[in-house]
């Protein structure tokens, strides 16, 4: 971050009066934006997930059917025939699509009310607030 | 009307500063509230944030744990059949060996810890876990929101302290302005 003197006007800016209802603005404000930051580095890895399963059910497209295919539940692996790992596979998948379709949801929402919290404390506050990281 | 001082887990509100003139009358006790609330940040909520972020952090750990024996137990209580099911378990860090599960399992052992291990029936074993996932769950959700609220309470502190700093800075300039007049009219 920039560290910037105040202006004259910039600090006479900074004389506007703090309200407990502004406190909890900025409060929330700071709140959401690190859960945001929590849920994208979530999104990330639940979507390379998915793509891994997805590799690897493409991969199992080729594989030779009378074989045994070792699938991973917990912390062992179970033999299992290529049609019934297919399938847990695809459960997989979908499971993992709703997941990330829930964290999307959650990301846009919070970004409403950021932004909305945004427009708030810059109408306030102006140049005596940065919001901005 | 009883005002809340605390969240549902007792840890307390901080004070926020509504009128710095009126919550400083005299300039000497500035410095004094600064160090106060600086006080409270490091040793107060600090300390309780990172007390709470261990405890997030030890369930954080703990949850996929029971989350995996749950997928397991759910798996094995699904199949039906009279062959056996050939497996890879995993002995050791890196060294998996093979082992048959009966196809049809009425019966599963969870390791309860200190040395003990339970049979319980598969429909009950479920139970155990989904309550346990349950509770970790939740107890990591009141955890998490304390954080949020831990945070909160030292931004409002931060924000009281940059007030009452900026208040100090306006009050030094103006004594400054004044004595430099005062200073002039005295030569006059």
């Amino acid at each position: 971050m920039d560290k910037r003197l105040l202006s004259k006007e910039d600090e006479s800016a900074t004389e506007v009066q703090v309200t407990r209802a502004d406190q909890d603005k900025i409060n929330a404000f700071s709140t959401l934006h690190q859960k945001q930051t929590a849920l994208q580095e979530d999104l990330k890895t639940k979507r390379q997930d998915k793509e891994y399963v997805e590799e690897v059910k493409e991969e199992l497209e080729l594989a030779d059917e009378d074989e045994l295919v070792p699938y991973k539940v917990g912390d062992s692996f179970f033999l299992l025939p290529l049609e019934e790992v297919q399938e847990l596979l695809q459960g997989d998948l979908d499971g993992a699509d709703e997941k990330i379709s829930e964290i999307e949801e959650q990301i846009d929402e919070n970004k409403g009310v950021l932004d909305g919290l945004k427009v708030e404390l810059y109408a306030k506050f102006g140049k005596a607030i940065n919001l901005d990281v | 009307m009883a005002e809340v001082t605390a969240n549902p887990r007792g840890i307390p509100i901080a004070p926020f500063v509504e009128d710095v003139e009126a919550f400083v009358p005299d300039r000497t006790k500035i410095e004094e509230n600064l160090a106060k609330f600086q006080e409270m940040i490091a040793s107060k909520y600090q300390f309780m944030e990172l007390n709470m972020q261990r405890r997030a952090q030890s369930l954080e750990e703990k949850i996929p744990d029971i989350r995996k024996t749950l997928d397991t137990v759910n798996f094995l209580s699904k199949r039906n059949s009279d062959k056996p099911l050939e497996t890879l378990y995993e002995l050791h860090d890196t060294l998996y060996a093979k082992a048959e599960v009966p196809g049809k399992l009425d019966e599963v052992y969870l390791w309860l810890g200190a040395n003990v291990m339970l049979a319980y029936p598969i429909e009950e074993a479920k139970e155990l876990l989904e309550t346990k996932l349950k509770s970790a769950m939740s107890t990591l959700k009141n955890c998490n929101e304390d954080r949020d609220f831990l945070r909160q309470q030292i931004t409002t502190l931060e924000v009281n302290t940059a007030r009452l700093y900026n208040y100090d800075v306006t009050l030094k300039r103006k004594e400054r302005i004044e004595a430099e007049e005062e200073a002039k009219l005295a030569k006059a």
